[in-house]
């Protein structure tokens, strides 16, 4: 009988050294995908007839309209969390006003991006990735390429512009759905009259904080989409394929989406927005 | 067949513009389109707590915010410019543009001619302050900082005055460095002294025997009374009185026999010296008490003080038992 | 209208040895297809068909080896060059690989947006024709997904003559049909040879198919993961030196005899 060996030193060394050659392949891949994506939208910036608009404008309803309701009524509840649990340690200090600054800046710098990001990463960026790997299940994308048509320009290019327009546009709605969800909290639970809160937010918010937002929104579309198609054109070829490509796609870009939020929260404080 | 609900994103596009705009607008890219006056002052003190957007007040009205903070650095002044909105100072009436700001300069200048000035005014309890425009009572007694040299085009000088309200920190550093100035160490040097030269007198063998002579006197003196007693019977009264010549001379004896010893003990000189240590002591302990007394108060109302802030920090702007703030319901 | 057989090779392949990862499936490969033959790929189950057309076609790079259609490298071509080689010739795949999100008439309409300056009316016209040729006239409007596998092959065939191309490469085309409906598409590619004197190249291992259809096969093996024999399948099939060739030939006669 073979003897049962305890893993040893040499078994944890290999085990980090497979590791990083997955990472390793897994980031260059990314950068393939990226410089290829990167191509493809120069292509298109030099000929903007060749976008698929029917495409485009399909995804734009799919992302943008029809995840509206879902966007504006998360949105709304964060913005009355947020504020109940502001109201509740502001009371104490007699600062209940303050609510309005607390919910004003977290929604319109990080909440109000962040969650219609988390939202569009369950619906579209998995949708991306599914679509795309159940067409390479049915070698639609071999189809594409054989008939010389870039899979990237077809595929990715409408759900990518799709995505850079209706991000902002949902961050737009999210953002004032969350600062409505605060004022309610100020009116009922606070007892501040409407008009004292909302002179307080227009006060200490101003139009740069909610462009920056706006700006991260426009980031994390990109990451959306492009992490949603990578891994659909990365699935393998059966339907199991398909699944782990889908969750990958999210866990994916809800990493990077965070990341992505780091960065660019450093960098406008480096820049001093 | 791949078909977007083209209505439906048509509404959702435009109101979302619609929505971003509209926020943006309200967020205050509204003040792009007012024109704005400029207003410079000169600060001595330190501007702690005073930011670019602080709030500048005029009576307690906002009417604009902070646009730069400068250090002139050739007299170590702290330039402040800031951004007001003139159409807030309408008379009432309505003007059109130019007249506003017209207006507006024109009321600033008689303004300041009558006591018009900038002062540092606590915001709120984080520390953060606004510029106060107002006529303060004790502008005649702090001097008029010159107007800077190069001022920019439409700006207009007021004068700053020192705040009433010293940096609070300040104030607590300032008490706490007297209180470690008292010298603790010297104090206790001292007591401790005074407290051995006592001890070292009380056992002066000298005073313990002339203790100790003294009770052998009054013994004797209650024995030579206990004898007295005795004799002093009625029929021996004449005798008594026959004796008493006898008795008063012995007893006249006797005192010179205790003078003689009292006076070689040197009673006199001991318990004078005694008497003055003891009351050296006694004043050294006195100004202990006094001085740790004092101390005791002081701590006892900066940890009152302390609490107090700690129960309702805003005291610091609004003073005690301030009434609270009360929105109008309606 | 008689089959005109040159000699001129419209497809080459030298030296060709393809696989995935480290694992190799077919080494050494050369064979050529002339203009205008229905060129047969032969083999069982997992030999490896598949993955040589997808090589043949350009879709993955092989190890050695190289693949010359219309005289060019397709192994060897960048990216511009590979995708205007690409659209010279036709592809069908399994099952069709029509894009489930556009009705028939768009899938066979969407090279000829793309590659020709054709108005819509232009494209409509061949769209109709295309699909008509197919026999799926009257389902322009229909999604892939409202339609049998045998007319998803036949409209993935359509597309893949959108662009008259004079070389058709056809993946299993009647895997997952019933014998009449393969049948049907096996008459199908006859006719189009007949009509439009297209080069065919066909992966498959239904036997029926090769002797109706074809003008010459190679059959290839997984044990030696090359070719094992090459020619007409009638001739291979009584005169092979592989008994094995013999065997897998002549079992579908009995079962066509049986038939």
């Amino acid at each position: 009988m073979k003897k049962k060996t305890m893993p040893t030193l040499r078994d944890f060394v290999e085990g980090i050294g497979k590791a990083s050659t997955i990472i390793r392949c897994d980031c260059r891949d990314m950068i393939a995908f990226t410089g290829d994506l990167t191509l493809t939208l120069l292509f298109i910036c030099r000929h903007p007839g060749k976008i698929r608009w029917r495409e485009t404008l399909y995804y734009m309803d799919l992302c943008g309209s029809q995840a509206l309701p879902i966007v504006l009524m998360i949105c709304y509840l964060m913005g009355l969390i947020l504020g109940f649990q502001a109201a509740v340690q502001m009371q104490k200090f007699g600062t209940e006003i303050f609510v309005a600054d607390l919910v004003g800046f977290s929604i319109l710098k990080e909440l109000g991006p962040l969650m219609v990001a988390m939202i569009a990463t369950g619906r579209a960026g998995s949708a991306f990735a599914a679509e795309i790997g159940t067409m390479k299940v049915n070698e639609e994308i071999d189809a594409l390429s054989t008939m010389g048509l870039s899979p990237m320009r077809f595929l990715v290019v409408p759900k990518m512009l799709a995505m850079l327009v209706t991000m902002p546009v949902l961050t737009v709605f999210g953002d004032v759905a969350g600062l409505l969800g605060g004022m309610t909290v100020g009116v009922t639970m606070l007892d501040l009259p409407m008009v004292v809160y909302y002179n307080r937010t227009i006060e200490v918010l101003s139009p740069t904080v909610f462009n920056l937002g706006l700006v991260k929104s426009v980031v994390f579309a990109f990451l959306i989409a492009a992490i949603g198609c990578m891994r659909g054109f990365q699935s393998e070829n059966d339907a199991q394929g398909v699944g782990r490509a889908t969750t990958s796609a999210v866990v994916t870009s809800i990493f990077w989406v965070v990341v992505a939020d780091a960065i660019l929260t450093m960098l406008f404080s480096v820049l001093g927005f | 067949m791949v078909g977007a609900n083209k209505f439906r994103l048509g509404v959702f596009v435009l109101l979302g513009v619609v929505l971003f705009l509209g926020t943006v607008f309200f967020l205050g890219l509204s003040d792009i389109f007012t024109k704005k006056a400029r207003l410079v002052t000169l600060f001595q003190e330190s501007v702690q707590g005073l930011a670019v957007g602080s709030q500048v007040k005029y009576k307690g009205v906002p009417i604009g915010s902070v646009d730069k903070i400068i250090i002139q650095t050739d007299d170590k002044l702290i330039r402040v410019d800031m951004q007001v909105d003139p159409s807030i100072f309408g008379a009432g009436r309505e003007f059109s543009a130019e007249d506003i700001e017209e207006t507006f300069y024109k009321f600033f200048k008689s303004e300041r001619e009558i006591g018009l000035r900038c002062r540092l005014e606590y915001a709120g309890i984080t520390g953060l302050k606004y510029v106060e425009l107002d006529y303060f009572d004790d502008v005649s007694k702090n001097p008029v900082l010159p107007k800077p040299t190069i001022i920019g085009n439409r700006c207009f000088y007021i004068p700053s005055t020192p705040s009433a309200f010293k940096d609070i920190l300040k104030l607590i550093n300032h008490s706490l460095e007297s209180i470690s100035k008292i010298k603790y160490e010297e104090i206790s040097n001292a007591t401790a002294g005074a407290l051995n030269e006592m001890k070292r007198l009380l056992q002066d063998p000298k005073l313990v025997q002339a203790i100790h002579t003294m009770e052998r006197m009054s013994t004797n003196l209650e024995k030579s009374s206990a004898a007295l007693n005795k004799v002093l019977t009625e029929d021996k009264i004449r005798e008594i009185v026959a004796r008493m010549e006898d008795v008063l001379k012995s007893l006249d004896n006797l005192a010179r026999q205790v003078n003689k010893q009292v006076e070689s003990a040197r009673l006199d000189e001991t318990a004078t010296s005694f008497r003055s240590a003891a009351q050296a002591v006694g004043e050294t302990r006195q100004m202990l008490t006094h001085t740790l007394t004092k101390m005791n108060q002081a701590l006892d109302s900066i940890t009152e003080l302390a609490n107090y802030l700690g129960e309702d920090p805003s005291s610091i702007l609004r003073g005690k038992n301030a009434p609270q703030v009360k929105f109008p319901n309606n | 209208m008689s089959v005109q057989q040159t000699d001129k090779k419209i497809v080459e392949v030298t030296n060709l040895t393809v696989g995935y990862g480290k694992n190799v499936v077919l080494r050494d490969i050369n064979f050529s297809v002339n203009t205008g033959e229905i060129f047969v790929i032969l083999g069982g189950s997992g030999c490896g068909k598949s993955t040589l057309l997808k090589h043949l076609i350009g879709l993955y790079q092989p190890f050695v080896g190289d693949v010359l259609i219309f005289g060019e490298n397709i192994v060897t071509a960048g990216e511009t060059q590979k995708s205007l080689l690409m659209r010279r010739f036709g592809v069908t795949y399994q099952s069709g690989a029509l894009f489930g999100s556009l009705t028939l008439a768009e899938n066979v309409a969407l090279p000829l947006e793309e590659y020709t300056r054709k108005s819509p009316a232009e494209i409509d016209t061949i769209v109709r024709e295309k699909l008509r040729l197919v026999d799926l006239s009257g389902f322009e409007d229909y999604l892939p997904a409202e339609i049998s596998g045998g007319m998803k092959k036949r409209a993935g065939l359509a597309r893949a003559m959108a662009l008259d191309p004079t070389l058709l490469f056809f993946d299993e085309p009647s895997a997952g049909l019933d014998p009449i409906t393969s049948a049907e598409l096996d008459r199908l590619i006859l006719r189009l040879r007949r009509e439009l004197d297209t080069t065919i190249v066909i992966v498959t291992h239904e036997l029926d198919s090769v002797f109706t259809v074809s003008d010459r096969v190679i059959m290839l093996d997984d044990d030696t993961k090359g070719i094992i024999a090459e020619g007409t399948p009638e001739a291979l099939r009584k005169h092979s030196a592989n008994p094995w060739v013999r065997e897998f030939l002549n079992r579908s006669n009995m079962k066509r005899k049986q038939a």
